[in-house]
């Protein structure tokens, strides 16, 4: 027997939570549906990854470079395992979006302002700043570079604990779930349905799903259904159920990303407080933006771009490893398709020279900076010989010409775009009768900026529009 | 010792060895059964995949040695991991950090990064 509720939203990330919630503030009865649980705090970063990112981490694009693209599968999906910093989306990027019909920036900017709020979003305070950003900063001065800022993360309640992208083991985050779910549990007419999957779709005024948990399946009927499993899986559903006014998987961008270390004589211990802390906008290249990030001690040796005993060596000096990274705003595109069905997508992406010129253009500035900041050692991240570097007259006389993508030990935080706004929704991110997109799928091009705020910002723009609030 | 764990401990073994780091057999078995553990099916499937390629595969398609991983020389071992860390192929160097996690993580635990770091005090 089919039950019935006003909207049925799949998936609990940034774009599902909020959807749900502000349907259900708006008097709405909604069921949320998330095929993962709730996570529980612990300090081991490694348990972590297997038990709520996708596929246990071992998601990555292949193309001309191998590219981990980590997201989340559990409850507050990727925000539950990112880094909480919060940007909102750049006003050049509204402006143009305009050319979608039915959308306009200064009906979206109250919708950035209200999940800014709602995510308390502050500065990270100096004190839980990491040694590796205050030697960013430090470096930064000591160059006269200006712009060197404390990034804005979404919080209530950190100390610097340094696991942000492993569940916080303090609950600190302002995760989907904590900021837009938590306060409406137990609400009448609101339910979230954990480990439950999106079987079936049939679009029409009043759209029916099947879903699917070890309790068996749910028929409901709704007013409208709300995709929101991620950019990586909501191109799944539309492709196999044809909607969309073109096919989705296309035009994926992720914000390739990297870092850099830096071997200092003075103690760092670069695992203590926020790892994402500071950031600049390259002073002359706008799309490349600097963001501190740092790994959990049993991760430290799984990042650094050495094996064996040469593996050992930095290690052995591990506490003085400072790190600093960057992502790119790409112009480099990939795809995801689904050969063996949505658990195992295969994704592809290609990083095009100007991409690439710009990542290593990145790594021999943040190189620069941190001798700036008094490093003895630069280790960039390639994995080919001819990666460390002892002083910034060398770096900066490294002939980096040859580096190829496949060289570069990269991963990507950001995947957008494969169901984008006015190509394959429209500019109310109506994908068919009855069936809407709220995730990073629908954001049109690569943003530049940490996309969770503009994510969030789209659902509740779109719930509005499901709810009939004037725009 | 698991079916998996059994394909996996000799590149364990051999790879804290290769670096120097003494850890006892049977706490090295302990922490790698501990892992495995709490492994999904996916990454299991992919430590066996990635161990015995490792073990077995790599040595002769990277260094034309039809010798086991733990039977080469220290400097073959050596030059071996490097590749594996360099490889261009997007494949195989991805087959190879699907383990390095697992691998530096037995070796280069907390406790082994802080004992590191009071040697030098």
């Amino acid at each position: 027997m089919s039950e019935k509720v006003d909207f049925v939203v799949i998936g609990s990330g940034a774009g599902g939570s909020a959807a749900a919630a502000r349907l259900c503030e708006g008097g709405a009865s909604v069921l949320l549906a998330e095929k993962g649980s709730p996570a529980s705090t612990s300090n081991d970063a490694l348990r972590a990854i297997g038990k709520y990112y996708t596929n246990e981490g071992l998601s990555a694009a292949m193309g001309n470079c191998l590219l981990p693209i980590p997201t989340g599968e559990v409850l507050g999906g990727t925000t539950r395992i990112n880094s909480g910093t919060c940007l909102k989306t750049p006003k050049d990027l509204l402006r143009r979006w305009e050319a979608v019909e039915g959308f306009r920036a200064d009906g979206f900017e109250p919708h950035l302002d209200e999940a800014w709020r709602r995510l308390k979003v502050k500065p990270v305070p100096e004190e839980t700043q990491s040694r590796s950003t205050k030697l960013f900063f430090k470096g930064l001065d000591s160059l006269g570079i200006s712009g060197g800022h404390a990034l804005e993360r979404g919080e209530d309640g950190c100390v610097g604990s340094s696991r942000c992208c492993f569940i916080c083991p303090r609950d600190a985050k302002m995760s989907a779930e904590k900021a837009y779910l938590a306060p409406l549990l137990g609400k009448p007419g609101f339910e979230v349905a954990c480990e439950t999957e999106l079987v079936s779709l049939a679009p029409g005024k009043n759209p029916r799903v099947t879903l699917r948990s070890e309790s068996g399946t749910r028929e409901v009927e709704c007013k409208a259904v709300v995709l929101a499993c991620g950019t990586l899986r909501t191109p799944y559903f539309l492709r196999r159920f044809g909607l969309g006014r073109a096919p989705a998987g296309d035009a994926l961008s992720v914000h390739p990303a990297t870092k850099v270390f830096a071997l200092f004589d003075e103690k760092v211990e670069s695992d203590k407080g926020v790892p994402q802390a500071g950031g600049l906008l390259d002073p002359d290249e706008p799309r490349i933006r600097y963001e501190g990030i740092h790994m959990p001690l049993e991760l430290a040796a799984m990042s650094m771009p050495f094996e064996g005993r040469e593996l050992r060596r930095w290690m052995d000096v591990h506490e003085r490893i400072a790190t600093f990274g960057f992502m790119i705003r790409d112009e480099s595109r990939g795809s995801v398709r689904y050969p063996v069905g949505p658990r195992l997508p295969w994704l592809s992406y290609r990083l095009q020279d100007g991409d690439l010129a710009r990542m290593t253009r990145a790594m021999r500035f943040l190189g620069k900076v941190f001798f700036a900041a008094g490093a003895r050692k630069v280790v960039l991240p390639l994995n080919r010989p001819g990666s460390v570097f002892e002083t910034a007259a060398q770096l900066q006389k490294a002939d980096l010409s040859d580096v190829r993508a496949a060289d570069l030990q990269m991963m990507a935080f950001h995947p957008l775009g494969t169901c984008g706004m006015g190509r394959v929704v429209d500019g109310n991110l109506k994908a068919a009768d009855g069936v809407y997109v709220a995730d990073g799928s629908v954001v049109p091009e690569s943003l530049g900026v940490n996309p969770q705020i503009t994510i969030y910002a789209f659902a509740l723009r779109l719930a509005e529009h499901l709810l009939g609030v004037p725009a | 010792m698991s079916a998996v764990g059994a394909i996996v401990f000799p590149l364990a073994r051999s790879y804290a060895a290769h670096a120097g780091i003494e850890i006892a057999d049977d706490r090295l078995r302990a922490d790698l059964e501990g892992r495995l553990a709490g492994a999904g099916n996916l990454s299991r499937g992919l430590f066996v995949g990635a161990a015995l390629f490792v073990r077995a595969a790599a040595p002769v398609l990277f260094l034309g040695k039809p010798l086991g991983f733990s039977a080469l020389s220290s400097d073959d071992r050596e030059e071996l991991l490097r590749r594996l860390q360099c490889a261009r192929s997007p494949l195989l160097r991805g087959l190879y950090l699907g383990i390095k996690p697992l691998l530096t993580g037995l070796c280069y635990t907390p406790e082994f990064l802080k004992r590191a770091a009071e040697a030098r005090v």
